[in-house]
């Protein structure tokens, strides 16, 4: 494989290494726990996805915004119905009630959608009329397309965040949620919308990656892996931070498999990492917070 | 009058059936050592039970597991617990346990001790690093750091063959030690001398607590005296069976001749005598599963004694403040050392156990989602608890395999569903584990106790009424 | 003129610890009252009650003629009470702008004006107010010497143009000169017509500001008065207020 497809395709996997982090930092930011459920969260909607396409013949966009839909759904009742009730509860105890949920979900699967693996197509076919060779690497227009449209849907959320007034509000929220309430932010919105984002970030990383293989509970393991090392790389201080180790860390694991060992490579890049982690403890824009004694 | 003496009898009935003042006395029981030898005992009657037919040789499978998890647990409870520090690497340790114990075994040739000593070291050595590691990160970025650990022990059982065999896994045996009373085939004469002789353990136990207990006896306890006088007859018995016991045991193992013979049934052989101890058979399953509730126990004994020394104190500390706890001189390095050590060597070791019970290892089983569910036993056991770490993994692997499986085999996913519910039920009830029921069953069995206590005190003095009525009649 | 807030027979715990016993208040529309006390008296508690951010045992409070006992902070506040919380809490990791314009989360478009313009109006009026805010508008709050993290914190209560502003100690840790001013500013929000509640050790010169005082002890309303009343009793002044401030 030559150093240009590497590249092209790590920028298709860091995409969405890249909107699963971000989702992972939102939560992380105003509910003040690492979501494990993130992953399984997109996979249900997936499933939703690919068995209504299935059933009721809808095309791929169509059933794609539906299931986006019923991701923001999952989100808000996710977080009104378990994380608020736990809001008091410990880091840990609040990371555990995700595995809960994780396994609520993997129990509703079979449940709701049979026990088989189901299909869900390209958003456009890939086929070799479907191609575009630059540099010697051959893009797909469908790979094109899912990165294009992580971009500027990442692109679109930093505008938000930076520059409206509901932006501001979850930055704030981030920050300190208490002050947040007496300034009159709606806090627990906040992090309803925050949920509801990071579902539909995780639904969408799914759906990109379910033609690649299928719709099944473990699909988005390696994603949601992949997803928390971005964070701890980029830092959870900054959502840009996470973003940016998304798209890094997909390059180096490709270059690492490519140019130093299929059998050792991802080792490697993680001890590199963790080497880098003694380093700087917060990552690579992270800053020490002020812990209280 | 007749009335209200039986009606005394029934009252101090009642109490006595919720204070028993038997030979075992409640606080007795209550020493945890003691509670972890008799709950010891309770695990070894399960091969004597699947031997005689009273449970499936399933579940008895299903038990080694629960074991196994709780070993885990007990080492990761000192880092979640005691430490406030949250692994996500535990999957790829048990791992490094299941896949390292062959691997030292078969390609460097040692036996099943110098395998397990070796595993052991090495992930104890890991351990420190990632402990020193720890020094410098902290919080979610430690926590993912322990992730990535995680995934290199995947990446490696995944992809480096030599090591793991790859995806076909690889294959082992039940293990082979030398340790005295595994050896024995299991029939009921032997098993009933096991029972013995921990009643003796316990009873003699029970007499030096006794003794000590009785300095700081009072004169309202003067009465009880002639019963102590025939418990201490009936323990002097025990002694001097327990001592006629030792000897019969060591002069065997001198003698290298069998003194003890038991009944033979059916097709197990009795192997007695020192030459066959030495011989290092393989275990039988039933063995191998003795073997593992031992190594629980000696497990429970070792957690005990690290949270309840300075040690201990010392974890607890450090996870109120840091910054406090160092100030107070408790050197951070060392104890962050002592916590990641223990937790990694304690989940190799049940990965041996792992391996050496099922005979077999995957790599697909060793992910973040296995980590998770042994947090979650931590968790929904309870936070610095001991019990509570086999209590959790009785219910977070235990019910959906044992119950939920056999009783629902045709609803899909049911028993993920309950284990998920479950853990939210219990985080959000029971902030501080599932242990912590036991708080409100005695809350409730103290409240009803009270009412009955009430309620014959009402009719006595119903009675009392009525027979001074009586009287007055009488006049 | 009318009473904007009034708490009638408070009483908060923190589980054992009674905070305040009792406590009954009035903010009359347009004044500046005064909350004055040792430390751990129960002022910070009071003000947090009164912006919804703790739960109280007993007694309620009534805002602008609405019950506002048991609403939830955000609520509170858009009703247009403001705090400046004790220890300024400003948002460290966003800019000067950014911390005045969450400020301003609350306010709403009125009939002349819509809510961009009346954020542009109250930035200036702040800005007016402290013109070292202005200059360091672009540069992150942390960077901030503690003076101006102070006026930061008060202008963002302002920047919602509150009907009650609420400051808890605004004169914390801050040069002499600098609390000169700042009292000073108060004195020009209450021109302004904005009503005032305000927390204080520096009890001289916070009555010289005030229309009327309470003064809290151990949780409970131990004197209160107008300001010339306070002033005028020695024996207070002494007591609570430490003499050494004349
Ligand atoms: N979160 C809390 N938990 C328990 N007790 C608290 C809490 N907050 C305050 N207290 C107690 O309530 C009492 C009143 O505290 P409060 O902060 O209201 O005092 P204050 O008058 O603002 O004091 P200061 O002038 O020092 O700011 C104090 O005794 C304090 O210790
Ligand atoms: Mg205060």
């Amino acid at each position: 494989m030559n150093l240009a497809q590497l590249i092209f395709n790590s920028l298709e996997t860091g995409s969405i290494y890249a909107l699963a982090a971000l989702g992972v930092v939102l939560i992380f930011r105003t509910s003040k726990t690492t979501n494990f459920a993130q992953g399984m969260i997109g996979t249900l909607n997936a499933y939703i996805a690919a068995t209504i396409l299935m059933k009721w013949d809808w095309n791929i966009w169509a059933v794609t915004i539906f299931a986006i839909g019923t991701a923001f759904i999952t989100g808000i009742i996710i977080d009104t119905l378990i994380m608020r009730p736990a809001a008091k509860a410990s880091a840990v105890s609040k990371q555990i009630i995700t595995l809960g949920i994780i396994m609520v979900i993997l129990g509703l699967i079979p449940f709701l959608f049979g026990i088989n693996n189901l299909q869900l197509p390209h958003f456009i076919p890939v086929s070799p009329d479907t191609k575009l060779a630059l540099f010697g690497a051959s893009l797909n227009y469908n790979s094109i397309f899912t990165i294009s449209l992580s971009l500027v849907l990442m692109g679109f959320l930093f505008w938000f965040l930076k520059y409206t007034r509901w932006g501001l509000a979850i930055r704030v929220t981030a920050s300190n949620e208490v002050t947040s309430r007496l300034m009159g932010v709606p806090t627990k919105s906040v992090t309803m919308i925050s949920w509801a984002t990071a579902a539909m970030f995780g639904t969408l990383a799914a759906i990109y990656l379910a033609p690649g293989g299928s719709v099944n509970p473990n699909m988005l393991v390696d994603i949601q892996v992949n997803a928390f090392f971005a964070c701890v790389i980029g830092g959870f201080g900054t959502f840009y931070g996470p973003v940016f180790a998304g798209f890094m860390l997909a390059t180096i694991k490709n270059l690492s498999l490519a140019y130093v060992s299929d059998e050792w490579g991802h080792v490697l890049v993680y001890i590199l990492i963790l080497v880098f982690l003694y380093f700087k403890p917060y990552g690579l824009f992270g800053k020490k917070t002020v812990k209280k004694v | 009058m007749n009335k209200i003496n039986i009606l005394d009898k029934v009252k101090s009935n009642v109490t006595n059936f919720f204070q028993p003042k038997g030979v075992f006395d409640k606080n007795f029981v209550k020493k945890p050592l003691i509670m972890y030898l008799i709950f010891g005992l309770l695990l070894l009657a399960i091969p004597f039970l699947q031997e005689q037919g009273y449970i499936q040789f399933y579940t008895m499978g299903v038990f080694g597991m629960i074991i196994i998890y709780t070993i885990v647990a007990l080492g990761l409870n000192l880092l979640l617990g005691y430490s406030g520090l949250i692994s996500l690497g535990t999957a790829g340790f048990i791992g490094f346990g299941a896949y390292g114990l062959p691997f030292f075994s078969n390609l460097l040739g040692l036996n099943f001790t110098g395998a397990l000593i070796v595993t052991l070291l090495l992930s104890a050595l890991i351990g420190a690093l990632i402990g020193l590691f720890s020094l410098k990160v902290e919080g979610v970025y430690l926590a993912i750091a322990t992730l990535f650990v995680g995934e290199i022990f995947l990446e490696i059982f995944r992809n480096v063959e030599w090591f793991t065999n790859g995806f076909s896994g690889v294959k082992f045996h039940y293990p082979h030690v030398i340790l005295l009373f595994f050896q024995l085939r299991i029939t009921v004469t032997s098993f009933i001398l096991l029972v013995l002789s921990a009643l003796i353990v316990i009873a003699l136990g029970y007499i030096g607590f006794k003794k000590y207990k009785n300095k700081q006896k009072s004169k309202i306890e003067k009465k009880e005296n002639r019963i102590t006088k025939i418990k201490s007859r009936l323990l002097s018995i025990f002694k001097i069976a327990l001592i006629i016991l030792g000897l019969m045991l060591v002069l065997q193992i001198v003698l290298g001749e069998p003194l003890l013979t038991f009944v033979q049934s059916g097709n197990s052989i009795t192997t007695t005598g020192f030459r066959g101890y030495l011989k290092l058979e393989e275990f039988d399953r039933n063995q191998t599963f003795r073997f593992i509730s031992l190594i629980l126990i000696a497990s429970m004994f070792i957690i005990y004694n690290i949270v309840n020394s300075r040690t201990g104190r010392a974890l607890m500390a450090m996870s109120r403040s840091e910054h406090a706890a160092q100030s107070m001189g408790i050197s951070l390095m060392k104890y962050r050392l002592v916590a990641f050590i223990t937790a990694t060597v304690f989940a190799t070791l049940a990965g041996t156990l792992y391996v050496s019970w099922f005979t077999s290892a995957y790599p697909d089983s060793w992910t973040l989602g296995f980590s998770l569910i042994l947090i979650a036993v931590v968790v929904v056991g309870g936070y610095k608890s001991i019990f509570g770490m086999f209590l959790g993994a009785l219910i977070i692997h235990g019910i959906p395999t044992f119950y939920l499986k056999e009783a629902f085999a045709d609803i899909n996913g049911l028993p993920f569903i309950f284990t998920g519910v479950l853990i939210i039920v219990v985080i959000l009830f029971y902030p501080y584990g599932a242990i912590y029921l036991r708080h409100d069953i005695k809350r409730l069995y103290r409240y009803l106790k009270s009412k009955i206590i009430k309620f014959i005190h009402l009719i006595k003095q119903r009675i009392q009424k009525s027979n001074d009525s009586e009287v007055n009649e009488d006049e | 003129m009318s009473n904007l807030l009034e708490v009638s027979n408070l009483s908060v715990s923190y589980n054992v610890i009674e905070a305040l016993k009792n406590v009954s208040i009035n903010v009359k529309e347009g004044t500046i009252v005064a909350i004055l006390g040792a430390n751990g008296g129960g002022k910070t508690t009071l003000l947090k009650k009164i912006s919804g951010l703790i739960k109280s045992n007993k007694g309620n409070i009534v805002f602008n003629g609405i019950d506002i006992t048991k609403l939830p902070a955000e609520k509170v506040t858009q009703l247009g009470i403001l705090q400046s919380p004790e220890g300024r809490q400003i948002f460290t990791d966003l800019t000067v702008e950014e911390n005045l314009r969450i400020g301003a989360f609350t306010l709403k478009k009125t009939k002349e004006f819509s809510k961009k313009e009346r954020i542009k109006v109250n930035l200036k009026r702040v800005y007016k107010y402290f013109p070292i805010l202005e200059e360091r508008k672009t540069q992150i709050a942390k960077t901030l010497s503690g003076g101006e993290q102070q006026m930061l914190a008060i202008s963002r209560a302002l920047m919602a143009s509150p009907k009650l502003l609420i400051l808890d100690e605004p004169s914390l840790g801050l040069a002499p000169l600098i609390v000169r001013d700042i009292f000073e500013i108060i004195k020009e929000f209450k021109k302004e017509g904005t009503t005032i509640l305000i927390v204080e050790q520096n009890a001289l010169q916070t009555l010289k500001i005030a229309d009327y005082a309470y003064v809290l002890q151990l949780g409970e309303v131990i004197i209160e008065g107008t300001s010339k009343e306070l002033m005028q009793n020695p024996a207070l002044v002494e007591a609570y207020l430490g003499k050494k401030n004349k």
